[in-house]
């Protein structure tokens, strides 16, 4: 018994070891592997945000600027991704977060901590951070052996799936009062219950402003085009909240409120735009950057 | 609680530090302990359904007393139909009832007869078709008088639900497993560390193969009108390896588990896939059922002796019967009776009782026939598989048409060809592995004692590297629900 004791506590200690070690070189590569990160030097103004700016700002129609939002982005994942950004690129200017009605909901918490985003993420974040969201995974052994392959994967491609782009290539849809109804009730409701405002989310927004402040970067928040249906089934209290939250940092916004956009320009959950729709916002917010 | 959850993998070292720490002094308590467990981890999935276990067991235990006493034979006989009727009964309400009532249902209405009834939204327990036939085997045993009655109602009640083959066996003969409780085991240094051994190998199985492969296997038989023959082709080769990876992947992990606790199980496969006839492939295909049948309903029966017809009529019984056991459908009964017909050529001729060793002994390589006998015996096993995996009858006989039609000559479809080179690859070095170690209980029983540590040890880290890089979607065993 003590040989087989003393056999497997040397195998655990030796997978234990190899596990720090692969841990500590991923976290190397994905420092060393800067590339997908660095800016053109004419690259001042980024887009960061979750798909509704992904899908909303077409940044070839807007000289200077790069859209690098991706799909479910929390609040957490776009403060530390600006700051490795700034660091790297130290001529970024100005930032448009994506800052919407739902970006204040709790719905977004578990969002936060699921596997595709933490996996994205893992190595993006601070190391004690890192440690924090493998803990907070149901198998985080899993993720890190998956998240560490990727990202040697991502080092040897030279890529990085933490940089988003503009991706919108939808057309011919329309709006569905259905989808658009499932939609905004999934995002402010849960079990015909008020979603509380998401703590993690304001914390981080308060970060994001205080970093922005600290280095000079002028923030504007984002409010992509929303169907009118959409932002009718938006609870009255979650418009003051963020109405308030603009106050209380005053920050810019930007709200397209003299955009016309037609059913077409929307997907059929009526928070998210169509390539027209993305064209239409694009141009308008250039306008209003030149101006 | 699955053998491929994170509960296991805390389950099991307790119970491990508790059996040969706490309670190693005493047998009784050794045998307590592995009964909680036992019950624990079935109650894990569903508490409610201990109840049964423990009536069959209570059932059981009472008539193998009451056999042991009673010399008449009228008796002896009404003893062992309690038991039948018990076992069955349950395993009949259960898994069978809703099968019968709509068959019914379809029969009279077919005659012109419109009947009222309404199946009842029944849960199948989970491993009851395994227990069951674990516990009538004893009785069947003591009532033929092979076999002694227990008068330790915890040795057989641990018997009948031992946790690590409790569920999907392999299904355990009394005379084999039951003496185990009663003599004090000693732990073994080389025993134990083969039965982790073995337990890796079996997860290995089930995570990187068999789910990988039920991936595809799902997609191709779900949308099979949308594939042409090739692609169908490759979806009945992908659940060939899906149903044994999951399958005998569990016979290992339950096999090294119970190693650990100083239990030897039967061998419930021998690498079938190598077979060179069908009469091969049912020796080394779910060996713990397949010798459970032949004890104890084909010899009965008559077994291989007697006129060509009742040959025939006794392997169809026993072909269709073992189909009806994996599930209350047609295609199961389907799959039983092609089973029959590919036996029943080797059975006619007297062939059926060759090819006992393993194939090419002592060869690297097989002979050309011996791959032709291989390559034929497994097109026939994944012919027969795909009424195993049809959603019904109807689904199976439009596969195979579609496998037998021109499109078979045509080029797997592009995206399902272009994902499932990866699972191919896997599968290919993984039949290497099997073919390397097909002399011994399972592939890589020899690294124990051949290897050096620091090759063996890189090999285990790579096994577990992938099969946590492909663990993250925990997935059922196929045979749970079996």
């Amino acid at each position: 018994m003590t040989k087989f004791l003393k056999t497997i506590s040397l195998f655990f200690l030796t997978s234990i070891l190899l596990i720090v070690v692969l841990f500590i070189v991923t976290n190397i590569f994905v420092r060393l592997n800067t590339g997908p990160f660095l800016l053109e030097s004419k690259v001042h103004t980024l887009f960061i945000g979750d798909s509704q700016v992904e899908y909303a700002i077409n940044d070839s129609l807007i000289s200077g600027s790069k859209n690098i939002a991706t799909s479910s982005e929390a609040l957490m994942y776009s403060y530390y991704k600006l700051i490795k950004l700034k660091e790297l690129n130290p001529h970024i200017d100005t930032v448009f977060l994506g800052f919407s009605f739902h970006t204040l909901s709790s719905y977004y918490d578990p969002i936060i901590y699921c596997n595709h985003l933490t996996s994205k993420f893992l190595y993006h974040v601070p190391l004690t951070k890192q440690l924090f969201l493998l803990t907070k995974t149901e198998k985080p052994l899993n993720l890190f052996i998956k998240t560490t392959l990727e990202e040697f994967t991502n080092f040897f491609q030279g890529r990085s799936e933490t940089i988003g782009s503009f991706k919108n290539y939808v057309t011919d849809v329309h709006i569905n009062d259905k989808l658009i109804y499932e939609r905004a009730n999934g995002q402010f409701y849960s079990d015909k219950t008020l979603q509380k405002f998401s703590n993690i989310q304001l914390a981080y927004l308060d970060k994001f402003y205080a970093y922005c402040k600290q280095k000079n970067i002028t923030l504007i928040l984002l409010n992509t085009p929303k169907h009118p249906k959409y932002v009718n089934l938006v609870p009255e209290s979650f418009k003051e909240k963020y109405s308030s939250l603009i106050t209380y940092y005053s920050i810019s916004k930007f709200d397209f409120n003299s955009l016309e956009l037609t059913d077409n320009d929307y997907l059929p959950d009526g928070d998210h735009l169509t390539s027209s729709g993305a064209n239409k916002a694009s141009r308008v917010l250039a306008n209003w950057i030149n101006n | 609680m699955f053998f491929n959850s994170l509960d296991f993998a805390i389950f099991l070292p307790i119970i491990f530090v508790l059996y040969w720490f706490v309670f190693n002094k005493n047998l009784k308590q050794q045998n307590c302990l592995v009964l909680v467990a036992s019950y624990l981890f079935y109650g894990w999935w569903d508490w409610r359904f201990l109840s049964l276990i423990l009536f069959s067991t209570i059932v059981d235990y009472t008539v193998g007393l009451k056999l042991s006493t009673t010399q008449q034979p009228s008796k002896r006989k009404t003893l062992l139909w309690i038991s039948i009727i018990t076992n069955l009964g349950f395993l009949g309400f259960f898994k069978y009832y809703n099968f019968f009532l709509d068959n019914f249902i379809s029969a009279f209405t077919f005659m012109g007869y419109d009947i009222q009834a309404s199946s009842l939204n029944i849960i199948l327990p989970v491993g009851i078709s395994f227990y069951t036939f674990q516990t009538l085997s004893y009785t069947i045993d003591i009532y033929r008088q092979k076999l002694k009655p227990t008068k330790d109602f915890i040795a057989f009640s641990t018997f009948v639900s031992f946790f690590p083959q409790l569920v999907a066996g392999p299904i355990e003969r009394a005379s084999n497993l039951l003496p185990q409780f009663y003599k004090k085991r000693s732990f073994d240094y080389f025993n134990a560390t083969d039965g982790l051994r073995q337990i890796l190998w079996g997860l290995f199985k089930k995570i990187v193969i068999a789910d990988n492969c039920a991936e595809f296997a799902n997609l191709i038989f779900n949308n099979s009108n949308d594939y042409n023959g090739s692609t169908l082709i490759l979806g009945a080769i992908f659940f060939s390896f899906q149903i044994y990876g999951d399958f005998s992947g569990y016979s290992d992990i339950a096999i090294g588990t119970s190693r650990l606790f100083g239990f030897t199980l039967m061998r419930n496969f021998a690498y079938p896939y190598f077979s060179r006839d069908i009469a091969e492939f049912w020796r080394r295909w779910h060996i713990s059922l397949s010798t459970w049948f032949r004890d104890y309903l084909y010899i009965p029966l008559g077994g291989s002796h007697g006129t060509a017809s009742k040959r025939v009529k006794n392997v169809f019984i026993i072909f269709i019967v073992s189909g009806f056991w994996h599930g209350a459908n047609w295609t199961f009964i389907a799959w039983g009776g092609l089973n029959a017909l590919f036996f029943l050529p080797l059975l006619l001729l007297n062939k059926n009782r060759q090819n006992f060793d393993i194939v090419a002994k002592d060869k690297t390589i097989p002979s050309f026939y011996e791959l032709w006998q291989m390559l034929s015996t497994f097109s026939m096993v994944v012919l027969a598989w795909i009424f195993f995996r049809a959603d019904n009858i109807e689904h199976a006989i439009n596969y195979i048409n579609t496998i037998f039609s021109l499109s078979t000559f045509s080029i797997p479809d592009i995206n399902v060809k272009k994902q499932a080179l990866k699972i191919l690859l896997f599968v290919g070095v993984f039949t290497i592995f099997e073919w390397n170690g097909r002399a011994h209980q399972y592939a890589i029983e020899s690294f124990g004692s051949k290897k050096p540590r620091f090759f063996r040890w890189t090999f285990y880290f790579i096994t577990i590297f992938l099969i946590l890089f492909y663990g993250a979607q925990e997935q059922q065993f196929i045979y749970f629900q079996f």
